[in-house]
């Protein structure tokens, strides 16, 4: 025989042996299962779509796993070895079982037997009366109490004809397992939110009676996406099933899909046949917006609320934080405006560049932060002590400067910015950054809003909400330097500006008046008396800066007095900023100034005077908020405030946030807000809780109050 | 000017490390949270000396979670693969732990003297082996599959807690490809970068609790 005829032979035989498989059905056995490849047709035709399945008989007590295998495990893989153009789709995955393992552990399982679909599109080229044949490898695991991979190769011959031919021997089998493959349902509606580890996913129908619920379990499509696990509890409220579940603990990103199949062992149509359907939330559009729980304020669009980030930013201009700024400011103009209008309009706009990049800056630390899981929010910085340590350093030195008690080459003003020196734009550029980090304690109304809506977004959202607040700040500079027209009704310069300028050291040493007052609520005396004491010796460094100045002596004794002013400063510095924050009492009540008998805020004790159907005001408040003492201050000194607040028996509670507390954070976020101040009254009649404005007038709350829903209790007072 | 900004750039510096340092220790929980203390433990060893994680403070310490008869585990150890890490590691003065937290009667049980002798069969370089039985050791760290791990900072913070590569699957093929968590991460810690992949789901089999 010649090379030739022994390879026809082989063919030959090789067909043959083909050919007897058609005939048998190609079954593999392995240590636990019975798998063989099988097709609903044994007919199939060209370019058209039919389903194929892989039918597994599991042995008794063992079991494989689906999609997701949730703690443990691996579903299914299968890879196509034959080398016609079939179109094959992914498994289609039936609802699985919920298996608790020993050890708080779950399998999401299949017992007995599975048969794992997929559609198939025969290639067009194939002709009718030839024979065809699909190759597979597939790979599993199945366990008992212990797990054990296995595989196989498997082979299906089918017909090809004009006309499909159903296989009777499978028909059942197909349509019994597509009837538990989760259903694409329409007239369902999901949402879904996060607020820290805990997503609430919400499923509402309008379409039909509401089904009863039994059973009803998510099945999470992908791994690392929840605590498959994790109790799953739910409540049915009106026409909406509310569920919680967990964010895997190692899920280090946002959630921003919700995505498996929810089984309800009633069924989720009239017919109670569907028991499973799927579930795709995408948490980055819209819809997560708008089914955000305090609803009112998130279910803006975002358009509206990069308008409000605008506003706010504006606003950010009149909050009493950036105040102190004003001083280094005006006078930056004023050098401005004596030099060329080209210059100035230049500088307006470095300036808004400085504003926006420290906004941009301020919110990728924001974004890092919260992906990194601190319980951090807007107006962090002030909560922590060593930072406020910082800026009262910084405000003090440059109350010292502006009070000409030291003078450096180019003074530290030009930080701030000056139009004579090379620096001058440079300059322009930090007194932007300086403004943003001061103004940004104060979260002026809007600004929260937008705020609270951007952290909940998308890192691009959040990051485009920032940098339209910055814009917002940064305008009136860009603007003024643009029209020197505007410009000339700023006063001229002359001999005034120097008894200006010294006597602009006053605002900024009230400033650090007040960063020392809110150092002190944070740390306690001992750690304001550090404060004090690293103080002085900054007074000291700054007083050796300039009694020897740096041209007037050797380099040696430069060198050293230099040494001198590090250290004196850096260690006046650190003297302050070990102080940590004290843990300000938990419970318990005080009594402020204006007589009104404050609790301190917890979760638990809310949660339990709503049970008891109480009012409740509660106050999220800090030291450093400024906005905070003031709307305070106005709103709690009237005795009709006060007055209405104890007819109507409210339960005054403050959430203090001067220093860092993750419980306080999480409850802001709850309101979608990351910064003080939040108003919110409870009363048992409001679906809601009703949140006030942010700037407070006695009339506001007044009005609040009048419009809560008056119960017996109430009006047995003496109500108008 | 520029002195001044610098110096100013340095405290704000100093600022931020202060307060960092200050985060961690206001975190004091028991599970094995990236980034917070891992939990304490006291357990005995197949060498027969009782092993607390304070005996290592200012050593890595790794953790693996062993069971010779899962699948998952055997890709590891008969691709020479855990050996290599493990020889790779403990050579650096690294700690590493292999505990094994399967109850009497389960799959991967041993008693002290057979895990010793695993040692030499498998011709592994772990510290230690633990024996873990009654699980306590796995639940304070919310072990649930083998191979789970962990890296533990010399500081006793937790640096990693998950899978030991991204290739979830038993089959030896997939060695040649994965990407390795562990050596990834130990790298960045060492040369003091941050790590990449603090976490991700771990997988393997099941540990086989006591009911």
């Amino acid at each position: 025989m010649n090379k030739f005829q022994r390879l026809l032979s082989l063919t030959v035989f090789l067909s043959l042996l083909v050919g007897l498989q058609s005939l048998h059905a190609f079954q593999v056995k392995t240590d636990n299962t019975e798998i063989q490849l099988i097709s609903e047709q044994s007919a199939i035709v060209p370019d058209e779509t039919f389903w194929i399945g892989i039918d597994m008989d599991i042995r008794e007590g063992w079991y494989v796993y689906y999609r997701n295998p949730a703690d443990s495990g691996m579903p299914l893989t299968v890879e196509w070895t034959h080398e016609e153009d079939f179109n094959i789709s992914d498994i289609k995955w039936p609802y699985p079982q919920w298996k608790d393992i020993p050890g708080d552990l779950t399998s999401y399982a299949y017992a007995d037997s599975m048969l794992y679909m997929m559609e198939a599109t025969a290639p067009e080229d194939l002709d009718s009366g030839d024979q065809t044949t699909l190759k597979v490898t597939a790979d599993w695991l199945i366990c008992e109490k212990v797990c054990i991979p296995e595989n196989a190769e498997l082979e299906l011959t089918l017909d090809v004809a004009e006309k499909p031919t159903f296989n009777e021997e499978h028909l059942t089998l197909f349509s019994e397992m597509r009837e538990k493959l989760p259903g694409d349902l329409n007239y369902w509606e999901s949402f879904a939110e996060v607020e820290g580890d805990s997503i609430t996913l919400k499923l509402t129908t309008d379409a039909f009676d509401v089904p009863e619920y039994s059973n009803v379990i998510y099945f999470a499509n992908e791994q690392g996406e929840i605590e498959n696990g994790a109790d799953q509890p739910y409540s049915v409220e009106n026409d909406t099933l509310t569920m919680k579940l967990q964010k895997s603990v190692y899920k280090s990103d946002d959630v921003n899909r919700v995505w498996g199949l929810v089984y309800n062992e009633q069924g989720w149509d009239e017919s109670g046949r569907i028991k499973a359907m799927t579930v795709d939330i995408n948490l980055g559009g819209e819809e997560n917006i708008a089914s955000a729980s305090s609803g009112s304020v998130l279910s803006q669009s975002f358009l509206l609320i990069l308008g409000f980030a605008f506003i706010g930013g504006l606003i950010l201009n009149l909050m009493p934080c950036v105040f102190p700024i004003l001083s280094i400011k005006v006078m930056n103009f004023l050098q401005i405006s004596g030099d060329d209008p080209k210059k100035a309009k230049l500088h307006g706009w470095v300036f808004g560049a400085g504003v926006l990049v420290s906004f941009l800056i301020l919110a990728g630390l924001l974004l890092l932060l919260r992906a990194g899981g601190q319980e951090l929010g807007w107006g962090f910085q002030l909560q922590s002590p060593p930072f406020i340590a910082f800026m009262t350093f910084m405000m003090f030195g440059l109350g010292l400067n502006l009070m000409g008690v030291f003078e450096i080459g180019n003074s530290i003003m030009n930080v701030a910015g000056s139009a004579q020196t090379g620096d001058g734009l440079k300059g322009s550029f930090f007194s932007g950054v300086l403004a943003t980090v001061l103004a940004t304690p104060c979260t002026a109304p809007f600004m929260g809003t937008a705020l609270g809506a951007a952290i909940t977004m998308p890192t691009i959202a959040a990051l485009l909400v920032f940098a339209v607040l910055g814009f917002g700040m940064a305008i009136p500079y860009i603007i003024l330097s643009s029209f020197p027209a505007l410009m000339k009704k700023l006063p001229k310069p002359g001999a005034w500006m120097e008894t200006f300028k010294q006597f602009m050291a006053f605002p900024l040493f009230a400033t650090a008046i007040w960063l020392a007052w809110v150092f002190g609520q944070q740390v306690g005396i001992d750690g304001l008396t550090n404060l004090l004491i690293g103080l002085l010796l900054m007074s000291m460094g700054i007083w050796i800066l300039n009694r020897w100045k740096a041209t007037q002596i050797s380099n040696v004794s430069r060198i050293i007095s230099r040494a001198f002013v590090v250290l004196l400063i850096g260690g006046g510095f650190f003297i302050s900023a070990s102080s940590s924050a004290q843990e300000t009492g938990t419970s318990g009540s005080q009594t402020d100034q204006f007589g009104i008998e404050w609790q301190a805020y917890s979760q638990e004790q809310l949660n339990q005077h709503i049970a008891e159907n109480q009012n409740v005001f509660l106050d999220f408040t800090a030291a450093w908020c400024i906005t905070c003492k003031a709307n305070e201050r106005v709103v709690f000194s009237s005795d009709e405030v006060k007055e209405k607040f104890r007819d109507l028996n409210f339960v005054m509670m403050k959430a203090d946030w001067t220093n860092r507390n993750p419980e306080i954070t999480r409850a802001l976020e709850s309101f979608g807000r990351n910064g003080v101040p939040l108003y919110v009254i409870y009363n048992e009649e409001l679906d809601e809780p009703m949140i006030l404005p942010e700037l407070l007038t006695p009339g506001i709350v007044l009005d609040a109050l009048n419009e809560l829903p008056q119960d017996n209790q109430s009006l047995s007072m003496k109500d108008s | 000017m520029k002195k001044l900004i610098i110096l100013f750039a340095l405290i704000f510096a100093a600022t931020i490390v202060i307060n960092l340092t200050s985060n961690t220790e206001d975190n004091a929980t028991t599970d094995a949270v990236v980034g917070e203390q891992a939990p304490d433990f006291e357990v005995m060893g197949a060498d027969g000396t009782m092993h607390n994680l304070s005996d290592y403070e200012g050593q890595y310490v790794i953790l693996e979670w062993l069971n010779y008869g899962c699948p998952y585990i055997q890709k590891h150890y008969n691709g020479d693969n855990m050996q290599q890490l493990q020889e790779k590691y403990t050579d650096q003065d690294v700690v590493w732990l292999s505990v094994i937290s399967s109850a009497p009667g389960t799959q991967g049980y041993m008693e002290a003297e057979e895990a010793q002798q695993s040692i030499d069969e498998y011709n592994s370089s772990p510290t230690a082996i633990l024996l873990d039985p009654e699980g306590d050791m796995g639940r304070a760290y919310d072990a649930r599959v083998t191979p789970h791990m962990f890296i533990i900072d010399p500081e006793g913070v937790v640096r990693y807690n998950g899978a030991i590569d991204d290739k979830p699957t038993p089959a030896a093929s997939s060695l040649e490809t994965a990407h390795n968590y562990i050596d990834a991460a130990m790298n960045s810690l060492m040369n003091g970068e941050e790590v990449e992949v603090k976490s991700n789901t771990p997988y393997g089999c099941t540990v086989k609790y006591g009911a």
